[in-house]
């Protein structure tokens, strides 16, 4: 154990002090990480434990490869789409990744649509969307109504889309289509903004989730938000979700919602059986911390029968979940 | 800074689709965080000696155009500029009260003096998020104690990172009594 581990992980004052200045610049709770993961500022981030050279598929009804965090390389027939990318090594500067990216991009041939759910800096990582324009330039990419204030000018083409209205019970924002793909922006609770003061206080309110549906599947890609039974039921009822993929907050507890911004894995489950999917994938945990005992505790607390232990597929980084045609 | 939010409370700042923007919220925050200042170190000089000098510096941009901005967004930022948008490479018109901390022991000069001048930005790493330098030229307006005119010309090169939130700047001044200063550079928006 090298002197920086060892101060960091004896020292919990330190570690929590740091929390706050990227908690003030960025703001998503996701940065409570980054003072337990201070350490691996002086490591390079370990080998994903998959690394799929094909990732797009022939025959393939629906796949889900989880790159990390809040990347999700989602396959719908020949279609392929990616929520929040995220490839660089530090997110903010002082996130440092844990975990490789589970895809290389060098791997990935075809890319239809990119989703951005909102511009905190773990989702819209310009590092990421600089390398995912030189590999796919002039590629789709869609966002909700706000966070165009933080992207610079990428050679993509850009959609942006009116939010929903929560406070009002307003759960759908509108519905376009890319490519034959049809993405309807949907409620999340979360808040906007990248650099702190403009969510919280200048009314940034940029963010989303979103259904994606092509020919006979549909998912539903949360983005972060809490749980909120009215949004989630609505959400259940009016659509008929093959997979729901939930922004987790990791925590060891049976709480549901993390101060109205996340979800505790446990909300997670609320969500599942609120929408009636059909599959749950819980995602953006275990990045920047290592995620191996994370996934341990997940499975305990999911798989307490057998529907939950059908329906809820715990990726480990760079796993593909796959249903054929 | 009252003239800055009255006359900004009017104005819509972005093409956003947004509603519920409160301007009068918007534009007072981020007016009391123009407030802060950046620590700077003057050149005290004359020919009997010389010494750094404490001060502090203020920066409002009225002006800043960005070559960088998506369509969806106005390139041009009135007094409010979105990191981004400035770091990600832009040009800007500057204004930058300074004032000395104590008055100067060898040169003549008082303590309060007025720059304005034209800077460029120059992005490096993620946008400029992460590392971005700027280059600057400025006039800074200024008297002695005897009240005469020592107006002059200066040179800046700036370094910046997390965000275009902290950076250091270095002024070659073409004034002999304070020919070099460097200071942080500390802004929020």
């Amino acid at each position: 154990m090298n002197f920086f581990r060892f101060i960091t992980m004896n020292f919990v004052w330190l570690r929590r002090s740091l929390i706050l200045f990227p908690f003030v610049l960025c703001g998503c709770q996701t940065f409570i990480d980054v003072g337990d993961n201070i350490a691996s500022h002086f490591s390079s981030p370990k080998g994903a434990s998959f690394q799929i050279k094909n990732p797009v598929r022939d025959s393939v009804k629906l796949s889900v490869l989880w790159v990390g965090h809040a990347t999700m390389l989602i396959q719908i027939y020949d279609k392929v789409i990616m929520t929040d990318p995220l490839f660089t090594n530090n997110v903010s500067e002082v996130l440092r990744r844990y975990v490789k990216p589970g895809l290389d991009l060098k791997d990935l041939n075809k890319l239809d649509l990119i989703l951005i759910s909102h511009s905190h800096s773990d989702h819209l990582s310009l590092g990421s969307l600089s390398m995912m324009e030189k590999k796919f330039p002039g590629c789709d990419l869609v966002f909700p109504d706000g966070v165009e204030e933080f992207i610079p000018d990428f050679n993509f083409n850009f959609h942006r889309m009116k939010k929903p209205e929560e406070e009002k019970k307003i759960y759908i924002g509108e519905t376009k289509t890319f490519n034959g793909i049809k993405i309807t922006t949907v409620g999340a609770m979360h808040w906007g903004g990248k650099y702190g003061i403009d969510g919280k206080l200048w009314s940034n309110n940029g963010y989303c989730g979103y259904i994606i549906q092509y020919k006979d599947v549909t998912v539903l890609y949360t983005g972060d938000t809490s749980y909120d039974k009215d949004l989630y039921n609505y959400l259940g009822n009016k659509y008929k979700i093959d997979l729901v993929i939930v922004n987790i907050i990791y925590c060891d507890c049976p709480d549901v919602n993390k101060n109205r911004q996340h979800v505790y894995p446990m909300g997670a489950v609320k969500i599942l059986d609120e929408t009636k999917a059909r599959y749950m994938i819980p995602a953006h945990f275990g990045t920047f911390t290592d995620p191996d005992p994370l996934i341990k505790v997940l499975k305990r607390r999911y798989y307490t029968n057998e529907h939950y232990k059908e329906a809820i597929k715990i990726l480990s980084i760079g796993e593909q979940f796959v249903i054929k045609q | 800074m009252l003239t800055i939010l009255i006359l900004n409370t009017g104005i819509k700042y972005s093409n956003s689709q947004n509603d519920g923007v409160n301007n009068a919220v918007v534009w007072s925050t981020w007016t009391m965080i123009q407030t802060i200042p950046s620590p700077v170190f003057y050149q005290d000089k004359n020919s009997n000696g010389s010494r750094l000098q404490l001060g502090l510096r203020w920066n409002i941009s009225p002006v800043n155009y960005s070559f960088n901005a998506n369509p969806l967004v106005s390139p041009i930022s009135v007094f409010k500029v979105n990191p981004v948008r400035r770091f990600g490479g832009s040009i800007e018109i500057f204004s930058q009260p300074e004032w000395l901390m104590n008055e100067n022991q060898f040169s003549d000069l008082k303590r309060f003096s007025l720059s304005n001048g034209i800077r460029l930005y120059l992005p490096a790493i993620e946008s400029g998020e992460y590392l971005a330098f700027s280059i600057a030229g400025k006039y800074k307006i200024r008297k002695d104690k005897s009240g005469s005119g020592t107006n002059c010309f200066s040179a800046e090169a700036g370094i910046y990172s997390f965000f275009g939130i902290l950076g250091i700047q270095f002024n070659y001044n073409f004034e002999s009594r304070s020919r070099y200063d460097v200071g942080l550079w500390l802004k929020y928006y």
